[in-house]
C-alpha cells in the first residue's frame, strides 16, 4: 500500500568515495556548496560540474539515481526559472504581448537553475555514498566541540539515528494498521480532503499509540544494556582519517582554489556571462 | 458457498523476475461451518495467504472467489470484504476510538447500518467474545487489560457479522485461561453462526483441538492438507519442515519409539486420548503380569 515510499537513499557499493571518512565527506560537501556561491560565470559552473561528475563517476552511483534527486524539486526549479526569465527588467531580447524576456532575465534564470541543480546533485552524492548511520556519527564528531558549550551533541546524534532506524518500522506499522482498518470497512480513497483527513483517524491514533509503545520498549532495552548517554562512550568502529582522506582533502582544496581564482578572473580562461 | 483459491500465485516484487513467489500455486477451500487450520513456520506465506482471502492483496495468477465472486470489481470489493472478517496478529494495537463500544461499532457503522442495528450487533459480538459491554462499553479501549483489548478488537470484526472469519494467531501472548476462552469462542462462532473460520497458528495443540481441516504451508505452497488425524500422522515429514506435533501426539510417537506403544491404532491429538491409550496399555500389561 505504502511500500513504494523510499526513504534514506543510500546506494550500496564499495567505491573510494563510499570508504572516505564521513566527517571529510560532510566537510567536503559543505565546502562544495559554499564554493558554488562564489561562482561568477558559466566557466566556473563548468569547472564545478566537471569536478562533481568526476566524483560521481568514481563513486559508481548510476547517473539516473542522481537525476532522481531532481524529481522533488522539479516544480521549484521550473518556477524559479520562469520567474527569473520573465520578470527581470533589462535589455529586451524577445517580446510577445505582455511577456518579455530580457538578456538579464535569461542570464539570471540559467544561473539560478544551474546553481540549484549543482547544489542538489552535490548533496545527493553525500547521501548516496554514506550510510545514514555513518552520516549521523560524522555529524556527532563534527559537532562534538559544541558539547563543551553544553550542547548535548551525542544525544542529538543518537536521536537522529534512532529516528532514521525507525522510519521503516513505522512505515510497516502504518501499512498493517491501514490493512486492519480496511478489513473493518474503512475507506481511505474517496471523499473530499476534509473527509479523507477524518478517515485517517483510525490509522493515526493506533500509529501514535504504537510509536510511543515502541519508544518506551526501546528506552527500556537501552537502559537494560546500561546505556547512559555519550560520556565515556567508545565506538565499535572508531573513525580515523587515512591517506585516502588526505588525498581527498587536497583535491577539495584544489577545487576551492580553482573556483575562487576563476571567480576573480585570474585563470587563463574566458569569463562567459559574467555577473 | 465458500471461499475458493484456485492456483493462486503471488509475488511481492513484480519487477524482480527471479525472486521466489510468496505464494505458489495455492489451492484452498474454506467452507461455512468449518474451522480450517493453516500451519507453517515463519515466512512460509501464511500471512500473505490470509490477505488474499479478503482482497487486501490480489494474486498475479489464479483466482480467489468468495461465494463465487472475485475481488476484481471495485464496487463489489467493499461488499465482499464485509463477508470475510479479518483479524490480524495482535489486533489490540488497532483500537482507536474513545470508547470500547464506539470501537466495536466502527465496522458496522462503515457498513451504513441503522443505529439500533449497530447497537444490537455490537452487543451480540461482545457477548460472543465474553466481553462485558455493560461494564466496559464506556471505558477507553486503552484502559483495558491485554486480554480484554484482544476481545474488544475481535468483537469489532465480529460486529460486522462476517460469513467467514480469518484469524492470524489470535491466541498469541494470552494467558492459559484467556487462551482456552479464545478457542472456545472460535468453536462457538463456528457452530452458532455457521461461520467458516480460518485459523493461522503455530500452536499445533490448538489446531488439533478445534480444526476440521489442517493445511501445512512451506515456502509459499500448501504441502499437506487433510483432517488433523491425517496430517499429524505424518510426523516425520512435519519434523523435517521444522514443525512439531501436538504434545499428546509427540508423546505417543516417543513412546512408540521406546517400544511401549507398538500398536497405537491412531495418533492421539489431545491429552485425554493419549491418557486413554496409555491407560489401556498399562491395564493390558497388568493383566499379563497377573
Amino acid at each position: 500500500m505504502i511500500r513504494n515510499i523510499t526513504l534514506g537513499q543510500y546506494y550500496q557499493y564499495d567505491s573510494v568515495i563510499h570508504r572516505l571518512d564521513p566527517r571529510l565527506k560532510i566537510f567536503g560537501t559543505f565546502l562544495y556548496l559554499v564554493m558554488l556561491f562564489f561562482v561568477k560565470d558559466l566557466v566556473g559552473y563548468g569547472i564545478a560540474a566537471l569536478c562533481l561528475s568526476g566524483v560521481i563517476l568514481v563513486s559508481r552511483v548510476p547517473f539516473r539515481f542522481i537525476l532522481r534527486g531532481m524529481r522533488p524539486i522539479m516544480f521549484i526549479l521550473a518556477f524559479t526559472f520562469l520567474l527569473n526569465l520573465l520578470l527581470l527588467p533589462g535589455t529586451v531580447l524577445w517580446q510577445a504581448g505582455p511577456v518579455t524576456v530580457t538578456h538579464e532575465g535569461l542570464k539570471q534564470a540559467v544561473f539560478i537553475t544551474v546553481r540549484l541543480l549543482l547544489l542538489v546533485f552535490g548533496a545527493s552524492v553525500l547521501t548516496y555514498t554514506t550510510k545514514p548511520m555513518s552520516l549521523t556519527d560524522g555529524f556527532e564528531r563534527i559537532l562534538s566541540p559544541l558539547s563543551k558549550l553544553g550542547v548535548r551533541t551525542h544525544e542529538i546524534a543518537m536521536m537522529m539515528s534512532i529516528a532514521l532506524r525507525f522510519i521503516p518500522t513505522l512505515v510497516g506499522e502504518t501499512d498493517k494498521i491501514m490493512k486492519a482498518q480496511l478489513a473493518r470497512g474503512a475507506d481511505f480513497e474517496s471523499g473530499n480532503l476534509l473527509r479523507r483527513a477524518r478517515n485517517m483517524i483510525p490509522v493515526l491514533v493506533p500509529l501514535f499509540v504504537n510509536a510511543f509503545r515502541i519508544a518506551q520498549d526501546l528506552a527500556m532495552a537501552m537502559e537494560a544494556r546500561c546505556y547512559s548517554g555519550g560520556r565515556g562512550r567508545t565506538r565499535l568502529h572508531p573513525m580515523r582519517y587515512g591517506m585516502r582522506d588526505l588525498a581527498a582533502l587536497m583535491m577539495l582544496i584544489l577545487f576551492a582554489v580553482l573556483i575562487f581564482v576563476q571567480s576573480r578572473g585570474m585563470l587563463p580562461l574566458p569569463m562567459i556571462w559574467k555577473i | 458457498m465458500s471461499i475458493e483459491l484456485k492456483n493462486v500465485t503471488y509475488r511481492y516484487n513484480r519487477n524482480g523476475a527471479e525472486d521466489t513467489p510468496a505464494l505458489k500455486d495455492v489451492n484452498l477451500t474454506v467452507e461455512p461451518g468449518q474451522i480450517c487450520g493453516i500451519v507453517g513456520h515463519t515466512g512460509s506465506g501464511k500471512t500473505t495467504l490470509v490477505q488474499q482471502l479478503n482482497g487486501l492483496l490480489t494474486p498475479q495468477e489464479g483466482t480467489v472467489t468468495v461465494d463465487g465472486e472475485d475481488f476484481s470489481s471495485r464496487d463489489r470489493r467493499a461488499e465482499l470484504r464485509r463477508k470475510v472478517g479479518l483479524v490480524f496478529q495482535y489486533p489490540e494495537y488497532q483500537l482507536f476510538e474513545e470508547t470500547v463500544a464506539e470501537d466495536i461499532a466502527f465496522g458496522p457503522r462503515n457498513m451504513g447500518l441503522a443505529e439500533d442495528e449497530i447497537r444490537e450487533r455490537s452487543a451480540e459480538a461482545a457477548r460472543m467474545t465474553g466481553l462485558d459491554l455493560e461494564l466496559l462499553g464506556d471505558r477507553s479501549p486503552f484502559e483495558l487489560s491485554g486480554g480484554q483489548k484482544r476481545k474488544a478488537a475481535i468483537a469489532g470484526v465480529l460486529a460486522m457479522r462476517p460469513a467467514y472469519l480469518v484469524l492470524d494467531e489470535p491466541a498469541a501472548g494470552l494467558d492459559p485461561e484467556a487462551h482456552r476462552e479464545m478457542l472456545d469462542m472460535l468453536v462457538r462462532i463456528c457452530s452458532e453462526w455457521g461461520c467458516g473460520i480460518v485459523l493461522v497458528s503455530h500452536n499445533m495443540d490448538d489446531v488439533a483441538a478445534i480444526c476440521h481441516r489442517v493445511y501445512v504451508m512451506e515456502k509459499g505452497s500448501i504441502v499437506m492438507g487433510g483432517t488433523p488425524d491425517q496430517v499429524f500422522s505424518r510426523s516425520g515429514e512435519l519434523r523435517e519442515m521444522g514443525l512439531g506435533l501436538p504434545a499428546a501426539a509427540e508423546l505417543t510417537v516417543l513412546l512408540r519409539k521406546e517400544g511401549v506403544l507398538p500398536d497405537a491404532p491412531r495418533i492421539p491429538l489431545n491429552a485425554e486420548e493419549a491418557a486413554e491409550l496409555i491407560a489401556a496399555r498399562l491395564r493390558l500389561k497388568g493383566q499379563g503380569e497377573k
